[in-house]
């Protein structure tokens, strides 16, 4: 009676196993990967092509708050997490590379609102 | 020895349904009178999704992006044919090392994709075992699409209508050899062992024939059709990118059923292997896009015109049928999907006059992918 | 068979519009009343794998376009028949007799997306859409995005004001 089958499985009980125990250890994520956004305001010209590419509507152009409008009166990209599919479109036709992808991956939030990337964060303003 | 009579004649429908550990986003209703399946009858629709109207409003850049969508289990084989029928319609021919990246990584899909489909078949006739280490083992082909494309499973239209959207990166020809030889030759040695397994050879030997004549009416393509006995093949008979540089056999089993199904998938997967192999040993530097494709252009012209065209993905025969008018966005798009001829009308044919406890083995012996199906 | 060849015996029999496109597609337009005879005589030349059947909506002209994309085993060629229907009323026999399952089921689906009646087909009932009220959701009077807005959509939620914009 053929038992190969139950060869390789004996074989397996003393193996190493595949996977890895995360969040304890994890892979080594390698460059080019596609996760989250970054955004330079001082490099963008507002030029609203990474809304248009935009295959499902995630950016969209708003105004910063009323403080800062002297410094950036024009409209920058606000990019919504939970419509992104990571495809760096954006990254790809912005003329003066103001979005970059970066490998930060890990993106889960308890708070449903969070996910709305807006285009001026208070601490860039220190500078 | 006595027998029992029945009072009455009685039947009961049993749906082999869509929330069932046994099957995908699909269900069956079945027609059944003791064990015996007296009509069955398909019941599609849970993931119809609409592509064909939503690539209408978009250019085809972000059309190669929707496009991975249509099948999670291969999302390359239809980014490839839709970049395909693109270039046909606009009339452009991408650079020779573009067309060697393309079947590289079509055939990496394919290797992945049937070690899905024996892990799914495993999970359906019970061998728990089969479906954890073929899982394990797609990883390892997973890490390289991570380092080339940039995700693990959805490439984001990484083949786009021109050529690829970035170049492979330096060491990655040591990388997939030594994951071939190393973790996926043992993974087919696995699986040939178990198509010897008598518990499976009783299971699907005989179980769900389909001969010849029935199979080109009923519209099967690919390995269910070259079960059955005919050696046709899209990448022999109606050669697509570069492959009519490269040496390889087409496997084809002679009875039909589900074991021979099975048998064509192990072999298919060794000749991939060595189609890769051999295209790693030849490809020439040059560019990687087309030179007018290479900044994104979102008012660009498509020429007014018509094209078909056809790939062999790992189900199957795949088309994509397009029509532009002299606008940037596309007339009309029309996919093929393979698994809508196996999901329909073979299942319907070979589900009757069997028992239910067949149903599982007929089921994944067909490879079936609900994605593709409803579209 | 090489594909000027196939061209001559079509057009020894039958006056259509022919044309090769490039090596093993070759495209055929037909009138609405020879289908069934040009049909039945591709078959017996050995065309015996249809590959899908598709229906094209040209709301200028009012008509509908059908195109039958058959393939040979035997002579490794790709035909594609089109013809073209009166949009109001929709009505072309079907090719189930000729080609078998194959045929039937793209014809019901081609039925519950465009609303095409097919003559001779034994079932046409709804495939993938369940209680369906509205008109065949893929002719191109029918605009979704503006059906989705009304239905789904609320202007004033901060995150869906983006689907009101009018850009791509």
């Amino acid at each position: 009676m053929e038992m190969g089958i139950v060869d390789r499985m004996l074989k397996n009980l003393i193996k190493k196993p595949i996977t890895v125990r995360f969040p304890w250890e994890s892979i080594e994520i390698p460059e080019g990967y596609r996760g989250e956004h970054v955004f330079d305001i001082n490099k963008c010209i507002s030029c609203s092509l990474c809304a248009r590419v935009c295959p499902n509507r995630a950016i969209e152009m708003v105004e910063v708050p009323e403080e800062y409008r002297d410094r950036y009166p024009k409209r920058y990209p606000k990019i919504d997490l939970g419509k992104c599919c990571f495809c760096a479109l954006c990254q790809d036709i912005c003329p003066k590379g103001a979005i970059q992808l970066t490998k930060n991956v890990y993106l889960s939030v308890f708070d449903k609102n969070a996910v709305v990337k807006a285009p001026l964060k208070k601490e860039e303003l220190k500078t | 020895m006595e027998t029992l009579t029945p009072l009455y004649d009685t039947y009961y429908n049993l749906y082999f349904g869509p929330a069932h550990c046994g099957s995908g986003n699909f269900g069956v209703k079945l027609r059944v009178r003791g064990e015996k399946i007296i009509d069955a009858r398909a019941d599609p629709g849970y993931l119809h999704r609409g592509f064909e109207k939503l690539m209408e409003y978009r250019v085809p850049i972000q059309n190669a992006v929707l496009s991975d969508r249509l099948c999670v289990l291969e999302p390359l084989s239809w980014n490839l044919v839709h970049a395909e029928a693109v270039e046909e319609i606009m009339g452009i021919e991408i650079p020779e090392r573009a067309s060697y990246i393309r079947v590289i990584m079509a055939e990496l899909t394919r290797i992945q994709s049937h070690l899905i489909w024996f892990a799914a078949f495993s999970m359906g006739t019970g061998f728990d075992a089969g479906f954890k280490l073929a899982i394990g083992y797609r990883d390892y082909i997973l890490d390289i699409f991570e380092r080339i494309t940039g995700a693990r499973v959805y490439p984001a239209g990484y083949i786009c209508p021109g050529g690829v959207r970035r170049d492979i990166p330096e060491n990655i020809s040591r990388k997939i050899l030594d994951t071939l030889d190393y973790r996926e030759e043992e993974m087919i040695e696995l699986f040939h062992d178990l198509l010897y397994n008598p518990i499976i050879i009783e299971r699907t030997r005989g179980v769900g024939v389909l001969k010849l004549k029935d199979a080109v009416r009923l519209g099967a393509t690919g390995p269910v059709l070259r079960a059955c006995g005919l050696k046709a093949d899209v990448r022999k008979d109606d050669p697509y990118e570069v492959y009519g540089e490269f040496d390889f056999e087409i496997p084809t089993g002679r009875k039909g059923d589900a074991l021979s199904r099975l048998k064509v998938g192990v072999e298919e997967m060794k000749e991939s292997v060595n189609i890769v192999k051999q295209a790693l040993e030849k490809m020439p530097p040059g560019d990687y896009i087309h030179p007018n494709l290479k900044r994104i252009n979102l008012w660009k012209k498509m020429p007014p015109g018509e094209s078909y065209a056809r790939i062999e993905a790992a189900r199957g025969e795949a088309c994509c049928y397009m029509v532009s008018d002299g606008h940037p966005q596309p007339y009309r798009v029309k996919f093929r999907g393979p698994s809508f001829l196996h999901m329909i009308p073979v299942l319907e044919f070979l589900l009757k006059g069997t028992e239910v406890a067949d149903v599982p083995a007929i089921y994944w012996s067909l490879n079936p992918c609900p994605a593709d199906m409803d579209r | 068979m090489e594909e000027n060849e196939l061209l001559e015996k079509i057009l020894a029999n039958f006056t259509v519009d022919a044309r090769v496109q490039r090596k093993r597609r070759v495209w055929l337009s037909v009138d609405k009343d020879n289908l069934l005879g040009i049909c039945n005589f591709v078959k017996q030349l050995g065309f015996d794998h249809l590959s899908a059947i598709s229906v094209t909506d040209w709301l200028n002209e009012g008509k509908f376009e059908l195109t039958y994309h058959v393939w040979s085993y035997t002579h490794k060629i790709l035909l594609t028949i089109k013809t073209k229907i009166p949009r109001d009323t929709p009505l072309i026999p079907s090719v189930f007799p000729i080609w078998g399952e194959s045929a039937q089921i793209h014809e019901r689906e081609m039925h519950e997306m465009f609303g095409v009646k097919f003559g001779g087909n034994p079932d046409l009932s709804p495939l993938f859409l369940e209680d369906w009220e509205g008109p065949p959701p893929f002719r191109k009077d029918f605009d979704t995005r503006k059906y989705v807005c009304e239905k789904y959509y609320r202007e004033e939620d901060e995150r869906e004001r983006v689907y009101f914009l009018s850009k791509m």
